[in-house]
């Protein structure tokens, strides 16, 4: 049987084909059960340098795609119409009609293709067949003629953001040298990629191939500009979206730009496409992927300014999978299931009571249960029993400090950037929101248009806290949207459709803000009233030296006069309809009971970084607005999951698994939760210098509180509105602090801890070590523990009993199950 | 209505009448018995010229209750010092008994207070008299509401609950409510002196918050919740501090219920002498009172539309002398009356502009003020001036210390008229955002012309037969001439002396002495009159600290006299021998003998110090220590002990103002181990007159000089520099006023010479002619080591120039 495979430039591919075609052979030969897919099904083409590819798909047996274009055969019914080669690729020869047969795998389906040429073989056009050239042969990348200063004299726009500069660079710089219209073959900018004279970046084109050929085109046909040119590209997609491997498999891309003059051309050489995870797949120059170790990744395609996506799940045969049951109760499980029976993967079991208590006291509470709470849940027999305790948590004062905190991080609610008296009316204020459960919409609008100064609404801290308009519109968007807009302030967005007229546009919604001393705060450094000048103009967008009208992200240019611009984001933020607020703060809310978000990071969203299950993120925003972004109910949906209430033990299918939520993945205690759920396992309270008397960790206004502890175990700083600044990640300083350091020895040890009182108390051994489990890891210990530590109380005798308890809980407060939420 | 209005005017005078009568307790039963007061004496600023071991008077630590119930019984437990015997509540509201109860000791009493239930709901302040004297005051709250100590559970509403809150603790109680009901929620406490910046919670049973309250600064730092309950339940408020850090005192009360408040009025402000009727602005719904302006006071308390239900700070009101002006709410542009004049406006709705037009003559130097967060009011006032064409001249947003915007601005020469805008910066408007806009000119005769007083204590406990000097300040404003004190309402058995503060003084010394023979207590006030009878102006003195000084004035303008018994043990000191004649002479020193008659068992010597009525400008808040009157080393003369006599040597700066000062001396007996004060004395007031040491005698103080047209001219300015009160150094000679490119000329006259030519040079091409600005000045020292200058009062010489014709 013969195979081919597409056109590559690269031997390493072919070399990684080789081997893979060793590896999976059997896959490969498998032939495909159900109907051969071929994309597209109908072909029009209308341009004669525009040739389009077929994509022959199939599935096998076991439910793994495959692809079928190298081996299978076509058959053109009319060659003077069209021709096809054997990767599948249809080129037009005149204006007609013809069918085109597709044979493999014993199958086969036809393709009606349409020619429709014009007269006359169009000109080159600079936009639609050069600028993608640039790109393509990474001439404008970063790294090479699109950094800010050029490459050796010549410069480009950083990724063809600015068509009309590069005409003018390419074709008029330096007395048109890099244009050579009496040769044309000649022509400097085809002399250095080709490697004819010494090119600092390389030789980036093959000789004849379709880069060089469309430079060497567009030169002979008298380098025109097309500027000018009404079409533009609309859309790209990619096919398939979504595709199932084995480790080894390889998969073709196929990319196709939509224009606004409704024509479809195939790019999918010209695609520039990189891969999210490379550890699960790579992918080369022209969209061949190849599957390497279990797991998920996005393989993602750039074509002049836009993106595209695919979903490459990596999984192991499995022909004896049975898949789970979808429940349709419950809008997390049935996606999560759906999402969990494609990928072959059984869940793992529900966790146990105390489990699952101590696990969502952690994350609604931020404090792990006390002893009496542990035995009255597990000895509860309600069977509704899980989800009262949720409605319990919500009602608790821990639960506002938690939430709050979690707001103050995110918000940078902190005494580096604004006033005391500020820093704690924000933080009474996010406090009254939490405990009010206002809505994250109102809760967003009243932050946006906050204005005055702490005395006149504690929320304007939060554009207190802005050193200008640049750090108010990356706080919002990053915060409410989960978009990173920093690099579009200096150029076009690397991993999205993101530009300076983008940015700009969000600039001049933010830039009606001015600040004064707060006049009723004289004298306190840092207290600042927000003042908004509504006759401010527009911003100024460096690149295009025009002022940039509003524009929300992904919107169009706007016109608000005389008005405070921040309402009408607002408006548009909070709109049921918005593409970004509920989307994103639904995944947050996510990732906080989570390892991680349905999007992850949650605060870079972006197309080339695609949910891992948009069924799931799709439906639970759907839900949160229409409860009218009711937080708690969210929280609600999340912790009465069957999801979330899953254990952390793997079982065969899912323990490679970890971002499909087939099981709870353990995750350190946060530094606040850690250091509170110690002072309350030890019953010795911390003492925060500069703190008010009796704070807890998760109470403290910000981090200007010094505490080593809260240091080391990664609270964050507050100097970016960004997730990443809580570093929840363990270190082996943190396993010494634990193991030699004083806040476990010493509280164990005290004289008036927990232990201590404990001691006591009138009781056997076994009755000590029950509490002692209970107050240090919240659970009862199991036969085996409580043999062993049975026998440590014996070894150390009645006279140094108190030693034994000591040993013992220092253990338990320095194992995984006191340091992990399971 | 208007019959209604009228019944409230009568009804408010008879209230104050009815103060006026009760002002004056007096106690019956005064005994001298502890022997420590000296220290509390420099603490309160008064003074003694007979003196010694005495009685200390009362002190207040602590009240469990900061408000009195009206036509109720209210049990006051007062911790404090030196509280017997037989402790009285001295209080500006009718009393109608007041029991002690038994077993009271010298650190706590507890008094059961039944007070008039026509009394005033407002602040008081509230002091202790006994046999030893009046204590400081401390503020309370006097209204119908029930007042207890802290509880976690209220019985029944409304209720006013008094606790204390320190550092970050919290403090919560609960109370049952019904759905639908109205509920207030309000905390007085930095309305009570406190220093707890309140934060209320209100939540259901459930812990889910219902409403809750920052600071607020309308309430003067104070919080309230007004709200609907959802549901039938249990209520719960918690209060804690703003930054979880309240320091002490941090006593509040929280009242619970519904009563009526009023937290402005408008017009803020009246003209003096008329009657207006004002809107009370509070829950009030719009309710008006009839108001009488009387008396001299800038503020004056007014009436409550109910009193009998009223509850919190005095509704108050400014007395102006200015033409006042009301906005008329809806009109476009407002004409308004020729400067000075006060307008007084109300942003009533969000994004509103209230806007006037004001004619001005060219050139005139005007002060637009405006008065807003001073008012109570909600506003962050900007105020813009802009031609009637709409073109913006000048804008100002805060002034130093306050969102009130302060604007000094010159009108153009092209300008006859303006249009004055107000609005808040933020936008927001409200039938609470009122504001009150005042045009001066900035100088010239019709400048505000006003001087204010402070005492630094309102306490006075003076001796029988004995006698205390009370300091007084004076911050003048616009007005330089003397000013005469006297108290209102002072008892009978007291005298004063030095009654006159000297034009141009910035202080002055009274001394009071007791002649009385039965001990006394009495409210009273101390008043300042200008002398001018164009420009008259009255002001009471107030004490600088008094929290409430700017919410309810009167309040800290309250004086307390008690006149206690004669002291036991006699210390006394006197001035030595001055020359009748002898005068301060800036920048140098004066040697003052002093004289004093220690005790028999006195071994430990005496240390004096030295006082006086110069105010020295401040520095970063504080008197800048070079030009204040202070001794030579160190801050005391200490003589030692056998010795009946010593020499004080005062350090007079250079820029003593010429005007009479007050000097005075306090003697401090010490122990024998110098540890202790053991009694103090005080030599009488004496006023001296201030010489300044340099003086500067022009040859012609007019001349007229030919400017030539080729080489200019140069202007000699001829005179004798004249040094007095053994002045003997070099003197520098130069002036002011030179136009601008002419150079500053300067001389130095050696220290024996006296004659002294200063030229001017002027180029051909100079065009001004006149040159009235010129002044001439002499600078030198007195002493070689002195940090400062002596500066001569400068000289006027005017110039005229001449074009010389060839």
């Amino acid at each position: 049987m013969k195979t081919y495979r597409r056109t590559s430039s690269s031997s390493l591919t072919i070399f990684v084909f080789s081997v893979s075609l060793c590896l999976c052979g059997s896959i490969l030969r498998a032939a495909p059960v159900g109907e051969l897919q071929v994309k597209p099904a109908a072909l029009t083409l209308s341009h004669p340098r525009q040739p389009h590819s077929l994509l022959v798909t199939g599935q096998s047996a076991d439910g793994l795609s495959l692809d079928l274009t190298g081996q299978a055969t076509y058959h053109c019914s009319n060659e003077n119409m069209a021709k096809v080669d054997v990767l599948g690729w249809v080129k037009p020869i005149a204006t007609g009609s013809a069918d085109i047969t597709v044979s493999a795998g014993g199958k086969s389906a036809i393709v009606k293709v349409t020619v429709k040429l014009p007269a006359k073989e169009p000109p080159y056009s600079f936009r639609h067949e050069v600028m993608p050239v640039l790109s393509k042969g990474g001439c404008n990348q970063g790294a090479c003629h699109g950094y800010s200063l050029g490459k050796n004299g010549f410069k480009l726009s950083l990724r063809g953001a600015d068509p009309a500069d590069d005409y003018q660079w390419l074709t008029d710089e330096f007395f048109e040298r890099r244009i050579n219209r009496h040769n044309p073959p000649a022509s400097l900018l085809l002399a250095k990629p080709l490697g004819d004279v010494p090119h600092e970046g390389g030789i980036r084109f093959s000789r004849d191939g379709l880069l060089h050929q469309s430079l060497l085109g567009w030169i002979r046909g008298g380098a025109q500009s097309d500027l000018d040119n009404p079409v533009k590209l609309v859309s790209l997609t990619i096919a398939p979206q979504k595709v199932v491997l084995a480790p080894g498999m390889q998969h073709p891309l196929q990319l196709l730009a939509r224009y606004s003059d409704g024509n479809i051309r195939d790019v999918t050489r010209l695609g520039i496409y990189t891969v999210n995870t490379e550890r699960v797949a790579g992918v080369d120059d022209v969209g061949l992927v190849t599957a390497r170790e279990l797991g998920e990744t996005a393989v993602s395609a750039r074509f002049e300014r836009i993106f595209a996506t695919a979903n490459f799940i990596v999984l192991k045969p499995n022909p004896n999978f049975k898949p789970a049951p979808i429940p349709e109760d419950n809008l997390i499980d049935k996606f999560v299931l759906r999402k969990l029976n494609d990928l072959r993967i059984r869940p793992s079991e529900l966790a146990d009571d105390a489990t699952f208590l101590r696990r969502l006291h952690v994350d609604l509470i931020g404090v792990q249960p006390t002893a009496d709470e542990v035995l009255a849940f597990v000895n509860d027999k309600a069977a509704d029993k899980r989800a009262k305790l949720v409605d319990a948590l919500f009602r608790r004062p821990e639960f506002v400090d938690q939430w709050s905190l979690k707001w103050g991080d995110l918000l940078q609610n902190s005494r580096k950037h604004v006033s005391a008296p500020a820093v704690f009316a924000l933080r009474e204020w996010l406090r009254s929101a939490v405990a009010s459960n206002m809505p994250l919409d109102e809760f967003a609008r009243r932050l946006l248009t906050s204005r005055g100064g702490v005395a006149d609404d504690p929320a304007s801290a939060y554009f207190a806290v802005s050193k200008d308009a640049d750090d108010s519109l990356q706080r919002a968007t990053q915060v409410f949207c989960g978009v990173r807009m920093l690099c579009a302030r200096c150029h076009p967005h690397p991993f999205e459709n993101w530009t300076q007229a983008d940015y700009y546009g969000l600039h001049s919604l933010f830039n009606q803000v001015a600040v004064k001393a707060d006049p009723r705060l004289p004298n306190i450094p840092k207290a600042r009233s927000i003042l908004i000048n509504k006759a401010a103009g527009y911003s100024l967008n460096p690149r295009s030296k025009q002022l940039q009208k509003p524009r929300f992200l992904g919107g169009q240019d706007l016109d608000l006069v005389n008005v405070d611009r921040r309402e009408a984001y607002a408006k548009w933020l909070t709109s049921p309809e918005n593409p970004f607020f509920a989307r994103s703060l639904t995944n947050r809310m996510w990732s906080y009971f989570f390892h991680r978000g349905i999007i992850d990071p949650v605060d870079d969203i972006r197309t080339t970084n695609p949910p891992v299950n948009p069924e799931l993120l799709d439906a639970l925003t759907k839900d949160f607005i229409a409860h009218k972004f009711d937080v708690r109910h969210l929280m609600r949906t999340i912790v009465t999951s069957r999801t979330y209430q899953r254990g952390s033990i793997a079982n065969e299918t899912n323990a490679a698994d970890d971002m499909n939520f087939s099981r709870m993945i353990p995750r350190r205690l946060p530094a606040e939760t850690l250091l509170d759920s110690l002072v309350q396992a030890t019953g010795v309270p911390e003492r925060f210098g500069g703190a008010p008397a009796g704070f807890t960790a998760k109470q403290l206004p910000d981090s200007e509180i010094q505490s080593d502890f809260l240091n080391l175990f990664g609270k964050p700083q507050r100097v970016e509105a960004c997730e990443c600044e809580r570093d929840d990640g363990s270190n082996m300083l943190q396993a010494l602090h634990f193991i030699n350091g004083t806040t476990i020895v010493s509280r164990v040890n005290a004289a008036n801890g927990r232990l201590a009182q404990l001691l006591k108390q009138k009781g056997t051994d076994d009755q000590l070590i029950e509490q002692i489990y209970l107050w240090s890891i919240c659970r009862q210990p199991n036969e085996k523990e409580q043999q062993v530590s049975r026998k440590l109380f014996q070894t150390y005798g009645t006279t140094k009993r108190t030693d034994a308890a000591q040993d013992l809980m220092w253990a338990l407060l320095n194992s995984k199950d006191f340091l992990l939420v399971n | 209505m208007q019959e209604d209005l009228t019944t409230e005017a009568q009804r408010h005078r008879e209230d104050e009448r009815q103060i006026r009568e009760d002002n004056y307790l007096h106690s019956d039963s005064l005994c001298v018995s502890a022997p420590l007061w000296l220290g509390l004496l420099a603490f309160l600023g008064v003074l003694t010229v007979h003196s010694s071991v005495s009685a200390a008077p009362p002190t207040i630590r602590n009240l469990d209750r900061l408000g009195l119930q009206t036509g109720g019984s209210t049990v006051l437990t007062i911790d404090g010092d030196n509280l017997l015997p037989e402790p009285k509540l001295v209080l500006s509201v009718p009393i109608v008994k007041q029991v002690v109860q038994p077993k009271g000791t010298a650190n706590r009493v507890v008094i059961e207070v039944t007070l008039d239930k026509a009394a005033i709901p407002g602040l008081y302040n509230l002091r202790v008299a006994n046999a030893n004297g009046v204590s400081a005051g401390r503020i309370v709250a006097v209204d119908h509401l029930p007042q207890r100590v802290w509880e976690p559970k209220v019985a029944a509403l409304p209720v006013s609950l008094h606790g204390t809150l320190n550092g970050s603790n919290k403090l919560t109680t609960s109370f049952m409510g019904k759905a639908g009901q109205v509920i207030q929620c309000e905390i007085e406490a930095q309305r009570l002196g406190g220093k707890l910046r309140p934060v209320l919670h209100l939540l259901d049973e459930h812990g889910r918050q219902i409403d809750w309250s920052l600071p607020n600064s309308s309430l003067d730092g104070d919080a309230r919740i007004t709200a609907t309950l959802p549901a039938d339940g249990l209520y719960t408020i918690e209060v804690h501090d703003a930054q979880y850090a309240a320091g002490a005192p941090g006593n509040f009360r929280l009242k619970i219920g519904t009563w009526q408040y009023v937290d402005a009025v408008f017009p803020p402000a009246i003209k003096r002498g008329q009657t207006t009727t004002v809107e009370l602005l509070g829950n009030t719904a719009g309710q008006r009172v009839q108001v009488q302006s009387s008396g001299d006071a800038a503020v004056m308390p007014i009436s409550w539309a109910n009193p009998v239900v009223a509850s919190g700070l005095r509704p108050r009101v400014l007395v102006s002398d200015l033409t006042e002006m009301v906005e008329k709410d809806g009109t476009a542009l407002q004409e308004i009356a020729a400067v000075p004049v006060a307008v007084s406006g109300r942003i009533a709705k969000a994004g509103e502009s209230d806007r006037f037009r004001l004619k001005v003559q060219p050139g005139a130097k005007l002060r637009f003020e405006v008065f807003a967060d001073r008012l109570g009011s909600p506003m962050d006032a900007v105020l813009k001036l802009q031609r009637d064409n709409g073109t913006q001249l000048a804008q100002s947003d805060d002034s130093p210390g306050s969102p009130d915007p302060l604007l000094d601005y010159t009108v153009p020469a092209d300008v006859q008229s303006f249009v004055v805008s107000v609005e808040d910066v933020h936008g927001r408007g409200g039938a609470n955002f009122i504001y009150r806009v005042v045009v001066r000119p900035v100088n010239g005769e019709t400048s505000a012309k006003d001087f204010r007083l402070f005492v630094p204590s309102a306490e006075m406990n003076v001796p029988m037969g004995g006698s205390r000097i009370v300091e007084v300040d004076v911050e003048r404003a616009g007005y330089t001439g003397p000013i005469h004190l006297a108290f209102a309402g002072l008892s009978a058995g007291i005298q004063v002396q030095g009654v006159d503060v000297p034009a141009g003084a910035n202080g002055a010394m009274l001394t009071l002495t007791g002649t009385g023979a039965a001990p006394a207590t009495a409210l009273t006030a101390l008043r300042g009159t200008s002398s001018d009878p164009k420009e008259k102006i009255t002001r009471s003195a107030r004490e600088r600290t008094h929290p409430l000084q700017k919410l309810q004035p009167w309040l800290a303008e309250e004086l307390t006299f008690a006149l206690i018994p004669k002291e036991k043990t006699s210390f006394s000191a006197q001035w030595g021998t001055l020359p009748a004649d002898t005068k301060l002479v800036a920048g140098s020193s004066i040697k003052v003998p002093l004289t004093f008659t220690p005790p028999k068992e006195a071994h430990g010597g005496v240390r004096f110090y030295l006082m006086s009525s110069h105010r020295p400008p401040r520095i970063n808040g504080q008197p800048n220590t070079n030009q204040m009157l202070r001794k030579d080393q160190g801050a005391f003369l200490e003589v030692a002990a056998g010795k009946t006599q010593g020499e004080f040597i005062v350090l007079l700066p250079a820029t003593l103002p010429n005007v009479p000062q007050d000097l005075a001396f306090r003697a401090d007996l010490l122990s024998k181990d110098r540890a202790r004060v053991i009694a103090q004395a005080f030599t009488p007031v004496r006023r001296f007159p201030v010489l300044n040491p340099l003086a500067v005698q022009l040859a012609a103080t007019q001349l007229v000089v030919p400017l030539d047209p080729k080489t200019g001219a140069d202007v000699k300015l001829a005179g004798k520099i004249e040094r007095r009160g053994g002045f003997k150094g070099d003197v520098t000679v130069s002036l002011t006023g030179a136009p601008p490119g002419i150079a500053v000329p300067t001389a130095i006259v050696k220290a024996d010479k006296t004659d002294f030519q200063l030229t001017l040079k002027f180029p051909a091409a100079f065009k001004m002619l006149a040159l009235n600005k010129l002044e001439i000045f002499a600078t030198g020292k007195y002493a070689a080591n002195s940090p400062l200058l002596n500066r001569s009062e400068a000289v006027a010489v005017h110039v005229k120039l001449t074009e010389k014709k060839n």
